[in-house]
């Protein structure tokens, strides 16, 4: 019996890894990512790529990439929507946070869909709810009707009525045709909604309990906040460090769980400028609520800008307390989880902060980043977000100062 | 090529098949005494099945191209054609259902060790082992390397199609499984094929060594792989989820069926004893 | 309960071998093996865990009633999410289905009690038994908090290291044999002890809903089994069936969840179909439309029920194909529902419908459990369920169908047969305020949620951001949790006022045609004075309407002559239905061994095939003689039984060596259970198969007791020894697949 080859020509299937040893080490999953080292005590994992990625197996001359099948978004023929600066979605601007709490989360819905895969969806969801209230408004008539007409007055028994095998048929077959449509709608929204991607992710996020770590093709690397220019279709990779996640921004697509030993890859394309918030959406333990994700769309010079920005090391600065916690940073355990590139031997087992700055909340969303809340996350992080996997490390108030100066600096 | 070249160019000829079909046709002329009833068209229902499983692009498609289109044409060979070949050959009297008033009929059925155990259980295992059988790998190889055992796959599947369904359709309608018997009959059937369309559709390995690399004698490779997007795994895929999906529902309305069979002929039982009475 | 004293009625049957004598006394409860009282203990210990189910519902609606609220931590909110779905579903609704099923099948199909009462009793101590092994892991270091279908990896142990999740797993595995041993009762039951000229096609659609539900525990619930015993042995011997690292599968166990999970569903919602069933066509003065396809699809429902698992996997990412195979699947299985819900409309057409409370509910039952059912429809449709799957519109679905629908059939049915059971009516006026308040309460608390889902609310968050409408939409959906809390507490008072306080109710209070009232209210001990005759499906009608009947020519007529009043022996019912049940369990277990060992030959070498041969060769003989034994009891030879049963059961104990040894010589050479893919799937079929073996073994050991204590002369009790018998040709079929596929085929 042969083992099937794995030509990494299909889509995603069940695909079990009794074949590959169970002490291959952690492949990084784009080329030229930086910062993935197997981590002292982190879960290793496989990753099996072959049978989710379709690459064209015949050689030059690849197909040009899928387009979508579906509504183009109104008003525009392809070009981004510049209209103004990125705005968050239904926010109110920024400052307006009331408690200090976390402003600009704002999780869309699926009906203000955002990218051609989403709108298909919302498209084949309007469809399904029309004929799903139709039919409803058949039963509520029929059984009102009934209530209302034939309440018991006093007459005669009424007539025994078994069956009228016409009806049954008759009623059998409606739902039979009805299904049929939206069967028939349903098959075409899969393509449409959710083409195979056909060519390695652009970028790879990988899930772990309670926080998104993202990698750039380019080697940019990140937590918890992806941009991407409008009006590209980018292919994300979508991985699991630990338990069942699950990636889901409901303006953008479809969401898609990230299970550990397999990945799995979709679209991400934003038609307009703007942030867009996701969430984890399979419950993944104690911290499950906070594991939001922010999709930052931006035109493509912005993106191009910021992408370098990202790809370049920590910024270092002269002050004297930003100094000092950069030394701290160094000196302490923080670099046990966290890495800043330029400082010390970084690991992965907690969010990427060499531009930490740049983001506009911490802890995957718990809370807005600005200088009182970084500070208030150094005292205690349990209290902010009880359960996660970073301890309360008993820093003095002067140490959490210097430590906000440093990480101020970090953009 | 495109899809509608292929579906008109991709068809053959094949002596044994027609020499089955005529085989099939002659033999039931011949046992019908050469009286043309009604009857006699679920049988040319089931020739026309039988030519088009082997004559039309399914037939093509399956010799070594597809996967899933060989699937396609063992089911049509199993679970299509011996049922309409059973209804061809069923004497068509009303004779009195299963439940002929004896008890001991109904009861046979039930207690197991009798006799009638085994009337259902060799047909049963022929049914299922035909599917398992030839899709262990060793034996779909030889079938699709050698053009003798394919034919003796053809014909093998023919017949031990004709038993799974002979306790359900067959001619004699006392002999056969009374209706809830049939119905736990069909399921475990199902059971059966479901596993091994499981097995098929997420196995990483193949079942069919030569569908991987099939020798592209029509050209319709590239249509195949980039048009249809089918891959070999894809290929494989679909052929488990053939078996699966459509071959449980094939069971289950079978199951249905005996339902309705069963409710009808109580109510004729009914209605019999009371004009006894 | 106290039943009524009536003399007792010698009708020189006792084939059960056991008097229906009265009971007294506290004691006698624990004791029974009444159905009737067995029916009680599983309603009254529901309506226990409902409370504690309910609290958890309210605490979690409380701390989700405000954004970012502290009045729970997360650990604490998590546990209490996953206990109250576990308590709803295992300990509340299936319970409370099974007593009712307990309680009225013998009555409506004119039996004196179940098949097996003994089994009966002991399924019902099984029931308290695992809510108190889920409920202790509160003092055990906490409860589980993987969620009600906690999933690979998040309920290993390096994510889940209390023993909270290893308590979720003893406790379902004993519900499950309670529920299986209940199921195989309610077959045997169905089968065998029907009334005269109770056919098949005559009982009442509760009794076919149920024995329909029965098939389903039957063939599902022990693919729970195997995935729990998977998980358990993950967890506690550090084996890696449902952990990447280890080579095994994370999705998996989803796979095999779901395939128990969706039939579960359906276990929940069919009994409560046969309610209605009963409910509506009373209360409309009119037979049930339709009978044989409300029946027919019932059958479709279960078979197909099996079949589409995986559309609780659309966002897994299995793939398009497998993703559009299950859609089509699940749009199919909404046909035959639908199809209930108009022949249940057209019950009412045209009848005269009382409004009594029990009533009220049935008909708000269609309303709402038709909500839940569309948007299952729009589940169905793959892409929105990419959407909208572990939101909040899922959350609202399933309580819209199995509160909505199963809450609201239990509901109905319990004002409907109270008092047959307690003899007392329910008060109507607080069954109408109780069934107002739930309907405002039931649609306030849900239907907000549906909107919640859409608007992006993931499930299983003990908290969310402040966003616009979310706080509102929340509170709202708290509020009706309370109104509907209220509900219920009025349904309790209701309750325990009627049964001291009410009025009485007769034998008949409804004007009801099937046989369970045709007792007295509650039933004797032994149920019937005298079973009336059987000639339809409504037997009291047919009684009342006697004179018409040769008019009526639909009528079925005929006498007790006709049909299958099935001579089937309940012993081999019985066995057959567990032998189901097992081979359902085996199915899993053989399958997770080739899944994983497709690939792999290395392992298989450390096995040795030939002794394991021999050894096999035994107990396949042990078959054999079994075989003679029995034969030797048919003839009457005495000495030949007993004779041919010792070496019955030598050989499956020399079987049981060649295994224990083989064990050990695999145990020093350092291979155990936590070794490989392929030791962890070898020791786990063959272990469970060995098991298997052994308790045949006591088995066939009771019955060589007995056989020497005389119990057999006179072939007494061959249909017993029969269905043991089965059970162990069964188990050596079952090691000839094993033996075939471990060991011959891996060293092929």
């Amino acid at each position: 019996m042969q083992v099937f080859p794995i030509d990494a020509q299909s889509k995603l299937t069940f695909a079990p890894l009794t074949h590959k040893s169970m002490s291959e080490p952690l492949h990084a999953s784009t080329p030229g990512s930086t910062g993935v080292h197997a981590a002292p005590g982190r879960v290793q994992r496989h990753v099996d790529h072959g049978d989710d990625v379709r690459v064209p197996h015949h050689g030059p001359g690849s197909p040009p990439p899928p387009t979508f099948v579906g509504k183009k978004p109104a008003g525009t023929s392809g070009r981004p929507d510049i209209a103004g600066p990125a705005r968050v979605h239904f926010l109110p601007t920024e400052g307006q946070d009331r408690r200090g709490r976390v402003a600009p989360v704002v999780l869309g819905t699926l009906l203000d869909p955002r990218s051609p895969g989403a709108r298909v969806i919302a498209d084949l969801f309007g469809d399904t709810l029309i004929v799903c209230f139709l039919i409803f408004g058949l039963v509520v008539a029929l059984v009102t009707t009934a209530i209302l007409r034939f309440r018991d007055k006093g007459g005669p028994p009424p007539a025994q009525n078994e069956g009228n095998k016409r009806l049954e048929i008759a009623w059998t077959l409606a739902p039979v045709l009805v299904l049929l449509g939206i069967f028939y709608l349903t098959v075409r929204a899969v393509s449409a909604s959710d083409p195979v991607p056909d060519r390695a992710p652009d970028l790879t996020v990988i899930a772990h309990q309670w926080w998104w770590e993202v990698h750039y093709k380019s080697g940019a690397v990140t937590a918890n906040e992806i941009h991407i220019p409008t009006g590209t279709a980018l292919v994300v990779g979508v991985e699991s460090a630990d338990v069942i996640h699950d990636f889901w921004v409901p303006e953008l697509g479809r969401k898609i769980d990230a299970i550990p030993g397999r990945s799995a890859s979709i679209w991400l394309q934003a038609d307009a400028p703007g942030t867009y918030i996701g969430a984890c959406a399979e419950y993944c333990g104690v911290q499950h609520a906070w594991m939001r994700i922010q999709v930052v769309a931006e035109s493509p010079e912005e993106f191009a800008a910021w992408e370098k920005r990202t790809l370049a090391a920590a910024a270092t600065s002269s002050a004297p307390d930003a100094q000092r916690g950069a030394h701290l940073f160094a000196q302490m355990t923080c670099v046990k989880c966290h890495a800043i590139a330029g400082n010390g031997e970084g690991a992965n087992s907690g969010p990427d902060l060499t531009h930490f700055a740049d983001r506009k909340t911490l802890g995957a969303g718990v809370r807005k980043n600005s200088p009182e809340e970084l500070a208030r996350w150094l005292k205690s992080p349990q209290e902010i977000k009880p359960g996660c996997h970073m301890p309360d490390v008993q820093l003095t108030d002067p140490q959490i100062a210097d430590f906000v100066a440093y990480f101020e600096t970090l953009r | 090529m495109t899809t509608g070249e292929l579906l008109l160019t991709a068809w053959q000829s094949d002596v044994f098949v027609y020499a089955v079909a005529a085989a099939g046709v002659v033999a039931y002329a011949a046992r019908m005494q050469w009286k043309l009833t009604l009857r006699a068209l679920w049988l040319a229902l089931a020739a026309a099945v039988f030519l088009l499983a082997f004559v039309s692009p399914i037939g093509v498609l399956a010799r070594g191209y597809l996967f899933s289109a060989h699937m396609l044409q063992h089911l049509l060979l199993v679970l299509v054609i011996p049922p309409l070949v059973l209804s061809a050959l069923r004497t068509g009297s009303k004779e009195a259902p299963n439940s002929t008033g004896a008890p001991g009929a109904a009861g046979t059925a039930g207690t197991a060790g009798a006799p009638g155990a085994r009337r259902f259980v060799l047909p049963w295992l022929a049914g299922v082992s035909a599917m398992w059988l030839w899709h262990a790998p060793t034996l779909c190889d030889a079938a699709s390397n050698s053009i003798g055992v394919q034919r003796l796959q053809t014909v093998s599947l023919l017949i031990m199609g004709c038993a799974f369904f002979w306790p359900i359709v067959g001619p004699r309608t006392a002999r056969r499984l009374p209706p809830f018997g049939a119905m736990v009959y069909l399921f475990a059937a199902c059971v059966a094929c479901t596993l091994l369309g499981i097995l098929v559709t997420f196995s990483p390995v193949e079942v069919c060594s030569i569908y991987a690399h099939p020798v592209d004698g029509l050209g319709a490779m590239p249509l195949l792989r980039d048009g249809w997007g089918l891959t070999a795994k894809a290929d494989q895929e679909i052929g488990g989820l053939l078996m699966w999906v459509p071959g449980c529902f094939a069971y289950a309305g079978g199951m249905l069926a005996m339902f309705a069979r069963y409710h009808r002929e109580e109510a004729a039982d009914e209605l019999a004893a009371k004009e006894a009475a | 309960m106290t039943t009524a004293t009536t003399p007792h009625v010698d009708d020189g049957k006792h084939e059960q071998g056991h008097d229906h004598a009265e009971e007294k006394g506290p004691f006698s409860w624990v004791a029974t093996v009444d159905h009737k009282r067995i029916g009680i203990l599983y309603l009254l210990t529901s309506i226990v865990f409902f409370g504690i189910g309910g609290i958890e519902a309210l605490l979690i609606r409380i701390q989700l009633a405000h954004p970012e609220s502290h009045f729970l931590d997360p650990e604490t909110f998590n546990q209490i999410f996953t206990m109250h779905g576990t308590t709803m579903i295992f300990l509340v609704v299936m319970p409370t289905l099974v007593g009712f099923a307990n309680y009225f099948v013998p009555l409506m199909i004119g039996a004196r009690d179940m098949a097996f009462p003994r089994l009966n009793a002991m399924s019902y101590w099984l029931f308290p038994l695992g809510g108190a092994l889920l409920h202790f892991s509160l003092f055990a270091g906490g409860a589980p908090s993987a969620g009600w279908f906690s999933y690979a990896p998040l309920a290993e142990t390096p994510f889940s290291s209390n023993t909270g999740t290893d308590y979720w797993i003893l406790a379902l595995l004993v519900l499950g044999i309670g529920s299986v041993a209940g199921a195989i009762n309610i077959i045997a039951t169905v089968i065998t002890l029907r009334a005269p000229g109770m056919t098949i096609r005559r009982v009442p659609l509760f009794v076919w809903m149920t024995f329909i539900t029965a098939i389903l525990i039957v063939l599902a619930l022990p693919v729970l089994n195997g995935a729990l015993v998977m998980l358990l042995i993950d967890r506690q011997l550090d084996a890696h069936f449902f952990q990447a690292h280890g080579g095994g599968s994370v999705i998996l166990w989803q796979h095999y969840f779901w395939t128990f999970g969706h039939p579960e569903v359906y276990i929940l919602a069919l009994p409560a179909f046969g309610m209605i069933s009963e409910v509506i066509p009373v209360f409309s003065r009119k037979p049930i439309f339709g009978y044989e396809f409300v029946a027919g699809s019932t059958v479709a429902i279960a078979v197909l029920s099996f079949g589409v698992w995986a559309h609780h996997m659309f966002a897994a990412g299995l793939g398009h194909r497998a993703d559009i195979a299950f859609a089509a699947g699940t749009m199919l299985i909404a046909i035959p529902t639908g199809v209930k819900i108009f022949n249940w409309i057209a019950t009412m057409w045209g009848g005269t419908l009382r409004f009594t409370t029990s009533m009220c509910f049935a008909v708000a039952f269609l309303i709402e459990f038709v909500i839940g059912g569309l948007s299952g429809i729009t589940f169905a449709a793959a892409p929105v369920d990419w959407q909208m799957t572990d939101t909040y519109y899922v959350v609202a679905h399933f309580h819209y169908v199995a509160l909505g629908g199963t809450l609201f059939g239990i509901l109905a049915a319990t004002y409907y047969w109270f008092p047959k059971m307690s003899g007392k009516l329910l008060d109507e006026r607080l069954g109408k305020l109780n069934f107002w308040t739930m309907i405002i309460g039931f649609n306030m608390t849900f239907f907000v949620q549906h909107f919640l889902g859409i608007l992006g609310m993931p499930r299983r968050v003990y908290t969310y951001p402040d966003l616009p409408n979310w706080g509102t939409l929340n509170m709202v959906s708290t509020i009706g949790a309370f109104v509907m809390g209220f509900s219920v507490l009025l349904f309790l008072v209701n309750i325990a006022k009627s049964v001291r306080n009410g009025k009485a109710a007769g034998d008949n209070p409804w004007d009801a045609w099937t046989l369970e009232w045709a007792t007295t209210s509650p039933p004797h001990p032994h149920n019937f004075e005298k079973v009336p005759p059987v000639r339809g499906r409504r037997p009291l009608w047919d009684l009342a309407n006697a004179t018409k009947e040769g008019k009526n020519k639909r009528k079925s007529g005929g006498t007790s002559t006709i049909l299958e009043i099935a001579p089937y022996d309940k012993a081999i019912v019985g066995v057959w239905a567990f032998i189901a049940s097992e081979a359902m369990f085996f199915i899993i277990l053989i399958l997770t061994f080739v899944y994983f060992n497709l690939s792999t030959k290395a392992a298989a070498a450390s096995l040795d095939v030939k002794t394991t041969g021999m050894f096999s060769i035994c107990l396949f003989a042990s078959s054999f003689t079994l075989h003679r034994s029995e034969k030797a009891l048919a003839a009457g030879n005495e000495s030949g039984f007993r004779g041919w049963l010792i070496f019955t059961i030598l050989l499956g104990a020399v079987f049981m060596f060649g295994q224990a040894s083989e064990y050990q010589k695999l145990f020093t050479s350092g291979l155990s259970v936590n070794t490989s893919l392929f030791t962890s799937t070898f020791f786990t079929l063959t272990g469970f198969h060995g098991l298997h073996v052994t308790l045949g073994l006591c088995a066939l050991g009771v019955i060589l007791w007995l056989a020497f204590a005389g119990d057999f002369k006179g072939r007494r009790h061959s249909s017993a020894f029969k269905a043991i018998g089965l059970y162990w040709h069964f188990v050596d079929i079952v090691w000839i697949a094993v033996f075939g596929i471990v060991y011959v085929r891996n060293v092929l």
